[in-house]
């Protein structure tokens, strides 16, 4: 249950069966991103792969010397530039594997095209999805739903992506969603439909407790993407924005040139695989130590006097470098980080928000946030955060003044989209939507939890906040999960304790989330949890998603 | 890792629409009148019109280099093998005779691997001279491969460094092991000189020097701290040498970690690299319709003519 190692698989296998020689790997601008997730150039260029093409370049040389690897997703556009690549190859052999269910007709159109018997190979390998952690991968489809239901196109892509999951870690699950939300009712029947149409993929080795795939909606948790954050990658994402691990530095102020966009991959950088889930003081703390390493080994490079501190020095040189190149990396952007945030701050931000999230104060929230929003310093987006916040937490209270602090932002000048944004946010994850106890208010058990939580005091107030997705694992995990809140597809049910769990979230993940099953799945042995989503959200891209959604 | 192939329903389906295609020409030429018919085929032209000259479909002249340095790895790897085992045997298994050949034989090892690294380097950098008329993308795969290459060649020499180092280290340990025994050796003698001096004259003392034992031993420790010498700085010849080639190799590395390690990225920079190309070339073709030069003779012309006609009509 490993995606990152899944996808890896896949691609080293390709380039094995393909035999000795010069390789060229064709992608399209999909899969390029897939393999690039999990592979560095480096290590891909180790394998003889020597050049790497996108299959929609036409201006491509002919070089018959070479052996083509075609690693592509099956849809027409792709279908038809393969038709035409085949007619004319331009590399002596190829290797077509696609990375989803193709179907045979396509299958024939190529065949057709392929009149000098170029094509040794054809095969689908289901590597079809973003691997952005061991245990959490991606599709990026955003903006999935229109009108509270699916967009065809985004409904068919994301079929398509869990299913290569599940046939990329071999398993063919029961499947729960949840009831309240009419998109995971359909995307888990389409599941349903596309597995038993082809049951003979599906056919693994039955295991003593079959897996579970549940599927929930991002409605049901419009909080978390809300938050800022303040364990490393999510910070990251939220306030520079990680895409397919890379970061885009450009706008930093006096960024030197080739810092000017980072790569962030806990394959290739031992630093961030050890600290991404570690917090900001943490990371700073991490970061003096790795300054400090640093400058006892440059002062030790610096005078080369004898033969032996040469020799020491050439020893030593390409660690020194690749240490060097990640020195000054995360520098650069925990430096940037900490500017962002003592530039709007956003730590007392952040402590309001967590109090919002968590608290039941309502009074001295609602004084915490008009005081925010009277000071300069605060950005607008920030504004909009807690106002909206504010609206799902307090939606129905009796004194509610979510009026007037609409009111509040008008005045501070904030243009009328984002209003009416923080509107539809309201409306999006409200509670006639979610259909579920996001604050932990009805119940009981949640209040009398939190209420010695209270007594216990928090250790950080900057993550009080757990996702509700650690919540409804929890209670599954414990087998408690309400049947009637989250029904099974199909009749028979899962009598025991779930050990491989996939979560599928509908409207995208956050980073805070991939954390909190990260921290489950190190908890509890003998389970293994997998989280996924239509894309991996911070606020900024989260505000488009539910713009585009209503 | 559940995957599916396709490759027999490909095959069947390619035989099949083969057979078809063929009989179906047979079918056209019978219909077709026989002097219609072309002597080559449309399709074949056009076929050999997209590969169009020999010399793209040939590889590279580099390509038998890249196998050639290939060939070399293995054999360093098997010789550096060869040379760890020696190292240990010299270091672990002392005879007392005369150990020269021992040595010897390290020695040419070493210096063979040396050789080799320094002959994957010079090749490696020809990859680069023999491409310098190559296309664009000959040139970025002969990039790749010599990066590709400079990898391994850089993790060899790193090791056979390595282990270089370790074996000076042992043997530097040894030696200075045996000048604290002879040295020790040297004083116990003299101090039992000294003991056997007090019955003496004191100016016997100082003419008498060492004995020709005493000489002896000190000659041969000399022999020995020379021969070690010698070895010592062949060990550091060899890594000085190797250096060169590792600064040189350092070069075409890519980084690990780095966005110019991230498959995407290169991809998306030739593609903004070829859109700027054809910016600039878009650019220059706009110059040249505008073309000032051909403009400025017209004008300079007509200036030209005016002024030979208002010469004319003010002369006469």
């Amino acid at each position: 249950m490993n995606v990152i190692q899944a996808v890896k698989l896949y691609v080293s296998k390709m380039i094995e069966d393909s035999g000795p020689g010069m390789k060229v790997l064709l992608m399209d601008k999909e899969t390029i991103s897939f393999v690039s997730m999990v592979y560095a150039q480096s290590e891909v260029l180790q394998k003889e792969v020597y050049l790497f093409e996108l299959i929609g370049n036409r201006n491509r040389e002919m070089m018959k010397h070479l052996r083509a690897i075609c690693f592509v997703r099956p849809t027409e556009e792709n279908i038809e530039l393969l038709k035409e690549e085949l007619t004319i190859p331009k590399y002596g052999v190829y290797f077509i594997y696609f990375s989803n269910v193709i179907s045979k007709s396509d299958v024939k159109t190529l065949a057709e095209a392929d009149a000098q018997e170029v094509v040794r190979e054809v095969q689908e390998f289901y590597g079809d999805y973003l691997a952005i952690s061991p245990h959490a991968f991606s599709l990026s489809v955003s903006n999935c739903s229109r009108h509270s239901n699916w967009k065809s196109d985004a409904l068919k892509r994301t079929c398509e992506g869990l299913t290569a999951v599940l046939l990329s870690l071999k398993k063919c699950p029961m499947i729960r969603y949840q009831n309240s939300s009419e998109m995971a009712k359909k995307l888990a029947e389409t599941i349903k439909q596309t597995i038993s149409r082809d049951t003979s993929l599906f056919d693994f080795r039955r295991t003593d407790v079959s897996p579970l795939l549940l599927i929930l909606d991002r409605r049901s948790d419009a909080v978390t993407p809300l938050l800022n954050q303040w364990t490393y990658q999510a910070m990251v994402h939220e306030l520079l924005g990680i895409k397919n691990n890379r970061i885009d530095l450009s706008g930093v102020p006096g960024i030197s040139k080739e810092l000017q966009e980072v790569v962030l991959s806990s394959e290739q950088d031992d630093f961030y695989a050890q600290n991404l889930y570690n917090n900001f003081g943490e990371i700073g703390a991490k970061i003096k130590e790795l300054m400090d390493e640093f400058q006892k080994k440059s002062q030790s490079q610096k005078k080369i006097e004898s033969i032996a501190d040469m020799k020491a020095f050439v020893e030593n040189y390409p660690q020194f470098k690749k240490m060097s190149g990640t020195v000054s990396k995360h520098v650069t952007v925990v430096g940037e980080l900490s500017r962002i945030v003592g530039l709007h701050n956003l730590l007392e931000v952040s402590e309001v928000e967590q109090e919002l999230a968590c608290q039941t104060d309502h009074n001295e929230a609602l004084k915490r946030i008009k005081e925010l929003l009277n000071k300069d310093k605060i950005r607008n987006l920030d504004a909009c955060r807690l106002v909206a916040l504010y609206g799902l937490r307090y939606e129905n209270h009796s004194n509610s003044n979510f009026v007037g602090l609409m009111d509040a932002l008008r005045k501070r000048g904030v243009n009328s989209d984002d209003l009416h944004l923080v509107r539809k946010i309201v409306e999006y994850g409200g509670e006639r939507s979610r259909g579920g106890d996001l604050f932990g208010q009805e119940n009981t058990i949640a209040k009398t939890k939190r209420f010695f939580k209270g007594l216990k005091g928090v250790e950080n107030i900057y993550t009080q906040h757990t996702p509700k997705v650690q919540d409804t694992l929890d209670q599954l995990l414990k087998s408690k999960l309400k049947e009637g809140a989250y029904p099974y597809v199909s009749s028979s049910q899962l009598k025991e304790r779930p050990q491989d769990v996939i979560v599928f979230v509908i409207g995208g993940i956050t980073y805070e989330e991939t954390l909190a099953i990260y921290n489950i799945n190190k908890a509890t042995p003998g389970v293994r949890i997998i989280i996924g989503g239509t894309t991996v959200h911070n606020f900024q891209s989260f505000k488009e998603e539910v713009s585009s959604g209503s | 890792m559940a995957t599916r192939s396709l490759t027999e329903a490909y095959v069947l389906m390619r035989n099949n629409s083969a057979r078809n295609r063929h009989s179906y020409s047979e079918y056209g030429s019978q219909e077709v009148a026989e002097d219609r018919v072309a002597l080559v085929n449309k399709n074949a032209a056009d076929y050999y019109d997209g590969s169009n000259s020999t010399a793209v479909t040939i590889p590279p002249d580099w390509v038998d280099s890249v196998e050639e340095i290939n060939y070399d790895i293995t054999r360093i790897q098997e010789k550096m093998k060869e040379l760890s085992l020696l190292h240990d045997k010299h270091l672990n298994r002392p005879t007392l005779d005369d150990n020269m050949e021992e040595e010897h034989a390290i020695e040419i090892a070493t210096q063979e691997i040396t050789q080799m690294f320094h002959r994957c380097q010079r090749s490696i950098r020809g990859i680069g001279n023999k491409n310098k008329g190559g296309s664009r993308q000959e040139t970025k795969v002969a990039k790749n491969v010599m990066s590709s290459l400079a990898t391994q060649v850089q993790d060899l020499s790193i090791k056979f460094r390595k282990s270089q180092s370790a074996y000076l280290k042992r043997m530097q340990g040894r030696e200075e092991r045996s000048k604290q025994f002879f040295d020790n050796h040297l004083n116990l003698q003299e101090d039992s000189a000294i003991m056997t001096e007090e019955n003496m004259d004191e100016d016997l003392i100082f003419d008498r020097g060492f004995t020709d034992d005493q000489m002896q031993e000190v000659q041969q420790n000399t022999q020995l701290i020379e021969q070690r010498e010698r070895e010592v700085s062949h060990i550091v010849q060899s890594i000085s040498d190797l250096n060169e080639i590792f600064r040189d190799l350092a070069n075409m590395v890519v980084e690990q970690g780095t966005v110019l390690d991230r498959i995407d990225y290169n991809v998306e920079h030739t593609t903004t690299k070829v859109q700027e190309g054809l910016k600039q070339l878009q650019k220059a073709q706009k110059y040249q319709k505008k073309n000032r030069k051909m403009l400025v003779i017209i004008i300079l012309t007509v200036i030209l003519i005016f002024l030979i006609i208002l010469f004319i009509t003010t002369k006469f």
